[in-house]
């Protein structure tokens, strides 16, 4: 369904280059989740831009469905992907109910019976229609969350691209989202990727995923070798063994790799 | 080494108007803190931010802070003056908060806020809060200690700025250290090595340490004793170790809806809430 | 604030159940926070009367204001018959003022319609694209308000001819940098938000983001400064009318009334004086009335 290869990212140039991406490949599967590890710097959220079309340049290659991708999209491109973002507080419209947010793309792309599917999308996120006509302020940080899932949702896409949907989110409300994203893909069908710094939500949703640093995929192990411990690579381990909590002997061996 | 307690706090209650009324942030809590790794854990909302902020006077207005007793070292911080607060913040207690960037000048290096923030204190002479500046950078275990201090806080990444951060604060040789989310802003390798310094300064300064944190796990494994806060009150207190085999049932609730490594499960418990858990307290810790 | 029921209830749900009652409970929130500042609503009252006065000039004004009688010239204040006065043709000047207060609303309105909607647009459009765009506008803003702004204005009207309508179009050219800039500077703040990016990815088109979802964001703080910036306006006008170069004789405009009036400013201090007053205080209504503004459309404080 995704296939990456050989993408690379570069910001700036001269004194202020930085690569925040060297040569990245993967493929994903129709219906499978894929996820993206690594610390802040390490391009994981990079690759999750570009695949939506929002990095202004890249080189590699990108195919979706089979499809080539460039650096623009068509309309009808931009149906079959979306992503949820980070920040449910930057990402809905301060100033647009949740009825507009979620009615816009249906507008943009012609699509009829908003009334009805504007209904079921709040329905399918778990939110009644108690909630159709507030603002993002009037809602909490689950709770806009689920819009932006709602939103993302909209167009019906075959791939959903989940940016750290959890990280800014309290532990219990993150456990919900976290259902009702597996849900929906399951009910969907859908095709994941998603991006976190937590290996355990990663180990959760998806069944295979990459390791990233330093703009590269260290290493590419299913969910199973991970819960086993069973890094290939130095960085994976220590990442492993920084994730499970603090540890004098831990802190002593910490090695930096770039 | 005495045995009191370094802070005492009974009956601590924050409060806000609202328009609907006051709104109490914090409803009535009590513990102490002895020299240690105290860990308060909750949710968004749940107090404990207000806590930190009230222990150093730090609640911002129109709040209102009142206690039955707020002890430090013996003596009553409430009845303090503005000086008197100012005294003892910079002093004897200081904060880590979650993001250094808004704590640190911007237009000032590194190395100057700390010799500067030294000085406030130690009345040393310039030469000298220069070479103590550097000693401290070199204490929170920064490579390259001149470096760093002729940095400007935006040269800095965010494990850097946070180590400075502690580096600011030890200075003047505290007593005892409030940490709000010290870590949450820091990936998990850097945030090992900012908690082994922190981990060293209790152990071997003889510091106080007030961890507060959302993240369960990490203040299991961190701290001596954790507080678990919900709505504004402590619901229970325990060994960190011990946290597993918590009592109530918020905390078990909380620890059962975190995706765990070694419990792979379909889906995640979630965790409904009981409104009697709004009265439920313990008035001692 | 369950407790309460009616309209009351309505205007203040948290569940508003159609777009129109989240919109009302949005703008009566606004207006509760508004009302808790006295100076604001002495602003507003400032303008209201303002208006109502303009509105109903014919009917409050005590004589024709273009009408001369040579043997009550210069009558001072509370002479019978004339409130104000009268000035050196015999006109009575409180029938002046309430008919200039029309003029200067019309110089208001027109100047508050086209000058920040040009700059809004002007402004939004080189944040949001950036590059050569960018440039090439922000540059062209940057010689505009380079000129002193009388100064343009002047030679504007000096090539269209004098008169209040081409005063009007002299100060819209001139008055619209400001605005360009405030909302180029908006834009670039919101330009890489979650929320714009998401619009994007939904498919949405330059224009739409633009005027959906970028020129909302900014429109705040534009209409704040428009308030504040009002004050300048009139007294653009009223200066341009004091050159001879805005409003004709006999047009009631203010600026032109204190033109007139200022060869008798020593021995009959009403004449000048009094138009004086009127834009003083209209003036001051608008800053009033901005710096509430100010608050209420901070967007940090967006919050009942």
């Amino acid at each position: 369904m995704i296939e990456v290869e050989d993408l690379a990212v570069v910001y700036g140039s001269g004194a202020s280059r930085v690569e925040a991406l060297r040569g990245v490949s993967f493929a994903v599967g129709q219906g499978e989740s894929f996820g993206l590890v690594g610390e802040s710097g390490s391009g994981k959220s990079t690759v999750l831009r570009a695949l939506a079309g929002l990095e202004a340049d890249w080189s590699g290659s990108l195919r979706v469905a089979g499809e080539v991708q460039g650096l623009r999209r068509s309309k009808a491109s931009r149906r079959r992907l979306q992503l949820v973002f980070q920040d449910p507080y930057g990402s809905l419209h301060p100033r647009h109910t949740v009825d507009r947010t979620l009615a816009e793309p249906l507008t943009i792309h012609g699509i009829g019976e908003r009334e009805t599917r504007v209904r079921q999308a709040l329905d399918a996120v778990g939110l009644g229609p108690a909630f159709r006509f507030r603002y993002p302020h009037q809602l909490s940080g689950g709770q806009r969350q689920r819009v932006a899932i709602a939103r993302a949702l909209m167009l019906e896409p075959e791939i959903l691209l989940l940016d750290e949907p959890t990280s800014a989110l309290d532990v219990s409300v993150q456990a919900e989202i976290l259902n009702l994203l597996s849900r929906l893909k399951a009910e969907r069908g859908l095709t994941v990727i998603l991006v976190s710094h937590d290996l355990a939500v990663v180990a959760h949703m998806c069944r295979r995923l990459a390791v990233m640093n330093a703009g590269r995929i260290v290493e590419t192990l299913s969910a199973e070798q991970l819960r086993a411990g069973a890094a290939g690579e130095p960085y994976t381990a220590q990442l492993l063994r920084a994730s499970a909590g603090y540890d004098r002997d831990a802190a002593r061996d910490l090695v930096a790799y770039d | 080494m005495n045995t009191r307690p370094l802070l005492e706090v009974e009956d601590l209650r924050v409060s806000f108007p609202g328009t609907t009324g006051e709104v109490e942030a914090v409803r009535g809590i009590g513990f102490s803190l002895g020299r240690e790794k105290l860990g308060l854990v909750g949710e968004s909302g749940s107090g404990k931010t207000m806590t930190g902020r009230a222990i150093l006077g730090l609640v911002p207005p129109p709040g209102r802070v009142t206690a039955r007793r707020l002890a430090f070292e013996g003596r009553d911080i409430l009845g303090l003056d503005a000086a008197g607060l100012r005294r003892l913040r910079g002093a004897r207690i200081a904060m880590v908060l979650q993001d250094p960037k808004y704590a640190l000048n911007p237009v000032m290096t590194v190395g100057r806020q700390i010799a500067e923030a030294h000085r406030a204190h130690g009345r040393a002479s310039g030469r000298e809060a220069e070479r103590k500046a550097l000693e401290l950078l070199s204490a929170v275990r920064l490579r390259d200690p001149e470096r760093v201090a002729r940095a400007y806080p935006h040269q800095l990444s965010g494990g850097m700025g946070q180590r400075v951060m502690i580096a600011m604060m030890l200075a003047p040789e505290p007593a005892l250290l409030i940490a709000d989310e010290p870590t949450s802003a820091l990936d998990v390798t850097v945030r090992t090595q900012v908690l082994a310094i922190l981990d060293e300064l209790v152990t071997a300064r003889g510091m106080g340490l007030l961890f507060i944190s959302h993240d369960l796990n990490l203040v299991a494994s961190f701290c001596d004793r954790v507080m678990v806060m919900y709505a504004g009150r402590i619901l229970e207190t325990c060994r960190a170790d011990a946290l597993s085999q918590a009592q109530h049932p918020y905390t078990r609730g909380l620890l059962a809806s975190l995706p765990r490594l070694d419990r792979p499960a379909e889906t995640l418990p979630v965790l409904a809430r009981d409104p009697r858990w709004l009265d439920d307290a313990r008035a001692d810790a | 604030m369950a407790a309460r029921g009616g309209p009351s209830a309505w205007l203040t749900s948290e569940t508003p159940a159609s777009r129109l009652q989240a919109r009302a409970v949005r703008g009566y929130l606004a207006w509760r926070r508004l009302r808790r500042n006295p100076l604001t609503l002495l602003g507003i009252a400032i303008l209201l009367a303002l208006v109502l006065v303009a509105l109903a000039a014919p009917w409050l004004a005590t004589h024709d204001p273009l009408a001369q009688n040579l043997d009550g010239r210069l009558l001072p204040p509370g002479s019978p018959g004339h409130l104000l006065g009268t000035d050196d043709l015999g006109r009575d000047i409180f029938s002046r003022l309430v008919h200039g207060a029309g003029i200067t609303l019309t110089i208001v309105a027109l100047v508050a319609l086209t000058a920040p909607a040009a700059g809004l647009l002007i402004g939004t459009l080189a944040g949001y694209l950036g590059g050569w765009v960018d440039g090439l506008l922000m540059r062209l803003t940057d010689i505009v308000l380079a000129f002193p702004r009388l100064i343009l204005a002047l030679a504007f009207v000096a090539a269209l001819g004098p008169g209040i309508e081409n005063a009007i179009l002299a100060i819209a050219i001139t008055a619209w940098p400001p605005y360009a800039r405030l909302a180029r500077a908006e834009t670039l703040t919101l330009r890489n938000s979650d929320y714009i990016s998401a619009i994007r990815l939904q498919g949405a088109g330059t224009p739409r983001i633009l005027v959906g979802h970028v020129m909302p964001l900014c429109l705040s703080s534009v209409i704040v400064r428009v308030t504040l910036d009002m004050a300048g306006i009139i007294l653009t006008a009223a200066g341009l009318g004091f050159l001879g170069l805005g409003a004709q004789p006999p047009t009631p405009e203010w600026g032109a009334m204190i033109s007139a009036g200022r060869r008798f400013l020593l021995d009959q201090w009403w004449v000048a004086t009094l138009p004086g007053l009127a834009i003083f205080v209209v003036a001051l209504g608008f800053n009033l009335l901005g710096d509430g503004l100010r608050d209420l459309l901070d967007p940090r404080s967006d919050r009942p």
